[in-house]
This record gives C-alpha cells, sequence and structure tokens, in this order.
C-alpha cells in the first residue's frame, strides 16, 4: 500500500512531539541560519531526504528491491539530535543574559516532556549477571552442557533468547524463530497450559533432544517418567528431565 | 573477565586504533584531535575488516584466517605509523589532540557558574548511560541471532556455518555474511579472551556509546568553535535527547541505548554521523576555498567500507547521503569534481548491495 510509509514514519515519530519540533527547527534554519555547511547538513539534507522518503514511486522501488520493513532506517539519515540541539542552543545564545539561566531550566525539562526515557521500556531489567542473561539460564545450561559435545535440550519460551548466546554447546529444536512464526507444532506444545507427556516425548524423542526443561508449575497429563525420562536436576524453578536411551557421554 | 583480559581490550579498544588513526591526522587540527584519531582509527580497522572477512565468509573459510589476516594488516599499519613517527618526529602532533579534551573549569565573566553547571551535569548524564548499559539487561530479540553468531563463531571457528537458533547446521546466509559484524565482536573476544557476550552486552557497548559521544564532541567543537557555554549546552541537550530517545523503537538514540553493539546500531550511532561530520568539514573547507588533503578521500572511502560491516542496507544509506550531500556541494559550490570523488567512495558499497542483490535474485 502507498499509505504504508505514512504509517512507518508515525512509527517512527512515536510520540511525535520531538519529531515535530525537529521540523519546526528545521524550518527556523532555513530562515536564519547563514552558515553554509550547517545548511548543507541541517536543512538541506533533511528536506531532500524528506521529498525522497514521501515520494510512492521512490517508496515503490525500495519495497521492490529491499523491502518495506525496513524503510524507516532512511529516517536515520535525519540528523534530529543535532539539529535540535543546536537550534535550542542558537536560540539561548540570542537571550539577555538574565533569561539564560531560566532557558537552560526551561530546556532541560522540555525534553524529558516530548521525549520518553529510554530505560522505562519495560524489556528494561536489572543485570543479573555479566552475561545480561537470566540466572536460570547459565545455571541450566551449565548443568546440562557436556564438555566437548554438543546436547539438545528444548526449553520453555522465556529461554529462547538466551540459551544460544550464552552457550554454543546447547542446540535447540527451535529457538527465537518460533517465537516469530508461531507455527512450530513442537513449541505450541510446549506453551500450551497442559502438556501431555505422551505427546511431549514423541516430540522430543524425534528432535533428538537430550533434555527437556519445564517449569515446576507446569501441568503434564502424565508422567515423562514412564517414556525413559529421569529427573536430572531441579533448578531455579525448573525440572531437567534427561532422555535416559540417547547416550551423552556422562 | 581478568585484568589481563581488560588491559589486552583496552590496548585493542584505544590505543591501537589512535595509532592507526592519527595516519589521518592532516584531515583534522581542530579541538579533540585524539577522538578523531580514535574514531578514525576504528573506521579504518572496520573498512579493513570488512574486506578480509567477506571473501573468507564466502569461501566457507575458518575463522583463524580472519584472525591471522587481521592480525599482519594491523602490526603492518602500526609498523608504517611507527616509521613515520621517527622519520617526521610526529610525537607532538599526537601528543598536543590530548588538551582538547581536557575540562577547564577557569572560565570568563557572568556565565562561569553556568559553565561549571553544565560540566558537571554533562559529565553525569554520560556517566549515568554508561552505569545503565552496565547494570541494566534489555530483552533484544535480535541478540539472539547476531550474539549467538558471535558465539558459535568463538567456539566452532566456522563463520555463518550454524543456525543462531537452534545450533544446527546451516547453508551461508547471504545477507548476513555480508555485513560480518558479529565476527568483530568474535574477533575482540577472541583476542582479550573475554567471552563473546560478555563482550557484546557489557564490554563493547561502552566503547561504542563513548565513540558516539565523540563524534558528537566533534560535531560540537565544529559548530560552536571558541564558545565553551554554547558548546556545553549543545552536549547537554544532545545527551538529554538521546537519554530520552523511547519515544520510538525505530530511533537512534533508542538502538544506541539498547543494542550498541548490533551491526545496524554502529551504523546510525557511528558511521552515518561521522559521515555527515567529515561533510560538515568538506563544505567548510569547500567555503574557504581550501583544499582538503588527499588522505581525506582515503578516510571517506574507509568510513563507506566499514558502513558495509554494519548492516547490508549500509551501503544504501550511505550512498544516499553522500549522493545528496555530494549534489547539494556540487551545486552550490561548481564542484563537480566531489560528485565523482563521493561517488568513487559509494563505489564498494554499491557493490555489496549489488552482490547481494544478485543473490536474492538467484
Amino acid at each position: 500500500m502507498r499509505t504504508d510509509y505514512i504509517e512507518i514514519f508515525q512509527k517512527f515519530m512515536g510520540g511525535g512531539l520531538l519529531v515535530v519540533l525537529f521540523l519546526a527547527a528545521v524550518i527556523y534554519l532555513f530562515f536564519r541560519e547563514k552558515r553554509k555547511n550547517v545548511r548543507v547538513l541541517f536543512i538541506y539534507l533533511p528536506v531532500i531526504l524528506l521529498l525522497l522518503y514521501f515520494n510512492p514511486l521512490f517508496f515503490g522501488l525500495f519495497e521492490r528491491i529491499v523491502g518495506s520493513e525496513i524503510y524507516f532506517r532512511l529516517l536515520w539519515l535525519l540528523p534530529i539530535t543535532w539539529v535540535l540541539a543546536y537550534t535550542a542552543v542558537s536560540l539561548y545564545q540570542s537571550l539577555k543574559e538574565k533569561w539564560k539561566l531560566p532557558a537552560l531550566m526551561g530546556l532541560l525539562l522540555l525534553i524529558p516532556i516530548c521525549g520518553r526515557l529510554v530505560y522505562t521500556n519495560p524489556l528494561f531489567s536489572m543485570a543479573e549477571n555479566p552475561y545480561h542473561v537470566p540466572d536460570y539460564v547459565v545455571e541450566i545450561c551449565d548443568d546440562i552442557k557436556v564438555e566437548g559435545r554438543e546436547v539438545m535440550a528444548v526449553f520453555p519460551r522465556e529461554f529462547l533468547l538466551y540459551v544460544r548466546q550464552y552457550s554454543p554447546l546447547v542446540c535447540m529444536p527451535y529457538g527465537r524463530d518460533a517465537l516469530i512464526y508461531q507455527s512450530n507444532s513442537f513449541y505450541q506444545l510446549m506453551e500450551s497450559e497442559r502438556i501431555d507427556a505422551r505427546e511431549l516425548a514423541g516430540y522430543a524423542k524425534a528432535a533428538k533432544c537430550h533434555y527437556i526443561i519445564l517449569a515446576e508449575e507446569k501441568e503434564l497429563v502424565g508422567s515423562l517418567l514412564d517414556y525413559d525420562y529421569e529427573e536430572f536436576n531441579r533448578i531455579s524453578g525448573y525440572v531437567i528431565y534427561r532422555d535416559t536411551t540417547i547416550y551423552i557421554g556422562l | 573477565m581478568t585484568a589481563v583480559s581488560l588491559f589486552v581490550y583496552v590496548f585493542l579498544q584505544v590505543a591501537v586504533p589512535i595509532l592507526i588513526g592519527s595516519l589521518f591526522q592532516k584531515v583534522y587540527k581542530g579541538e579533540g584531535k585524539l577522538l578523531f584519531f580514535w574514531i578514525s582509527g576504528h573506521m579504518s580497522l572496520w573498512a579493513v575488516f570488512q574486506g578480509i572477512t567477506v571473501p573468507f565468509v564466502l569461501g566457507n573459510h575458518r575463522f583463524k584466517h580472519v584472525l591471522y589476516c587481521m592480525g599482519i594488516i594491523v602490526l603492518l599499519l602500526l609498523l608504517f605509523k611507527m616509521v613515520l613517527f621517527i622519520r617526521n618526529r610526529e610525537w607532538s602532533g599526537l601528543l598536543s589532540g590530548v588538551g582538547g579534551i581536557r575540562l577547564n573549569v577557569s572560565q570568563e565573566g557572568a556565565c562561569r557558574s553556568r559553565i561549571v553547571i553544565l560540566q558537571i551535569l554533562s559529565v553525569i548524564l554520560l556517566v549515568f548511560q554508561l552505569v545503565m548499559t552496565l547494570c541494566c539487561a534489555y530483552e533484544e530479540g535480535d541478540d539472539a541471532f547476531y550474539l549467538a553468531l558471535s558465539t558459535d563463531t568463538w567456539d566452532s571457528g566456522m563463520m555463518y556455518a550454524k543456525n543462531p537458533y537452534t545450533g544446527s547446521t546451516t547453508d551461508l546466509d547471504m545477507r548476513h555474511g555480508l555485513a560480518p559484524f558479529p565476527m568483530w565482536i568474535t574477533l575482540l573476544a577472541k583476542i582479550s579472551g573475554i567471552l563473546p557476550i560478555t563482550m557484546a552486552q557489557m564490554v563493547l557497548p561502552l566503547t561504542l556509546i563513548l565513540m558516539t559521544y565523540s563524534i558528537h564532541y566533534l560535531v560540537g567543537r565544529h559548530l560552536f568553535q571558541g564558545q565553551r557555554e554554547s558548546f556545553l549546552l549543545y552536549m547537554v541537550l544532545v545527551e538529554m535527547l538521546v537519554i530520552f530517545g523511547g519515544y520510538s523503537t525505530y530511533s537512534v538514540e533508542n538502538f544506541l541505548l539498547v543494542r550498541a553493539s548490533q551491526g545496524k546500531a554502529v551504523l546510525c550511532n557511528l558511521i552515518l554521523p561521522f559521515l555527515m561530520f567529515l561533510s560538515l568539514r568538506l563544505v567548510r573547507n569547500t567555503q574557504k576555498g581550501k583544499e582538503v588533503h588527499w588522505s581525506y578521500w582515503i578516510l571517506h572511502f574507509g568510513v563507506c567500507v566499514a558502513g558495509c560491516l554494519c548492516s547490508t542496507q549500509g551501503g544504501l544509506l550511505i550512498c544516499i547521503l553522500m549522493s545528496i550531500v555530494g549534489l547539494c556541494i556540487a551545486v552550490m559550490y561548481r564542484k563537480w569534481k566531489y560528485l565523482v570523488l563521493f561517488g568513487t567512495s559509494c563505489l564498494i558499497p554499491v557493490g555489496y548491495m549489488l552482490v547481494y542483490l544478485m543473490q536474492g535474485i538467484a
């Protein structure tokens, strides 16, 4: 759709205020800025770029060749931070001495109002270790790894982003791709509220999993112990089951 | 992570780039030369790394070949720099760059208190970001891909031979193989002895954030030459805008603080801004009727190649940026040869883009 680029721009704007201020700053600099090197980067570049960005022909070409999901990266060429800071300082310089301190305070308050603190994103948390992955990932991966060879293990969803970052020796039947595409039936079984032990054992053996890791509170219909699994360990609220029919060099 | 690892890392990421970057001392003679050398040195190393790594990736060679080639080339560059140092007695040129970043409290007039406030604020805001980078973890989905690539290569010695999500063997992923920034993380990890995950999540982001602010510093010095209060206010505002850049997950600022060690974050926070800074200098010199030193174009070319290391689409953004800037300069100053020079800088990025697109068609 030709209006995709408008939606992408709206997503890029987010809350909107800083980008609106940026556009206002470009207009201000157009009339007030005399230095040509500043005009090239802070006025002509944004204007030409935005004309290109909102050009339906350019968007169509870009979408066909590269894809529209990364079209927003064109907007990285807008020097938003520099233009906003430079314009604010230029305005500040034109003030009388007695107004400078209040203006300084005003500027320092304006930015938090118009922007959003990056660290308020709910995906931020305190790092539990130098790897910036949850401790339970480190503990379980260290527990199941076998030096000198790879092991295959299936994990609950909350592990999928982290296991392969931390441990190259622990493989998985599916990873983050299952989160994205949501079509992996093994993943869907692992994430269902009640898991049939027999079905789970079937999937795990087909994927040649040495280990199955489940949360302790996960409801299992039946017992994995009936399907050649043993309870290997319990760590941080997770149960590690090991397939006794596969030799892993222990 | 031991003290020795950290020392090796600091040597790799500070001393080596500064020495190599000082090869471009004729490009920039303003305040903050040391920072300019530092950034230029990194860009040069990234350009060399890109040139070495991609052929090895495409040829399914082992990572150790990249390591050896990179080591030899860096040693040769350092040797070359040492020879220049001894022959031309360039020690003063390098050391004079130190003065440019010294914080000076003795100031004139009524603005002294504001200057002190701004100096303290700028340091606090920077330290805040660095501490948050160390202490906060972010659930970033793309790390499951890129960091896993680095960790796999660090362990197995093979590049792009495994599916990073699962660990199973796979065919070469051309899209990511042409922009092997994760291999740079592996290189740093291998040489320093720091695990790739620690390197990418803690150590390298600190360096990249400091590099980004170095570029902001250089731009600020350019814009507000000799105006200390204005320069400091500019830096504080830039830091505030970065910290409060979470208004969108697509913003450049969000990428810096959330996923600093991913190639695309390096592209939008370092490569593109540094190219813009070089363009600012070029336009100013052109306006004054000065010709830039030929090493400017070598550096420019290197930065464009470094951009390809970070992202396959980096080449496209670089070409668009250079086209717009080159066109503006050519029209404003009738310097049509700059179009040719800019175009030459873009040859490698265009080449990478064509290889990427042809693979997609095939």
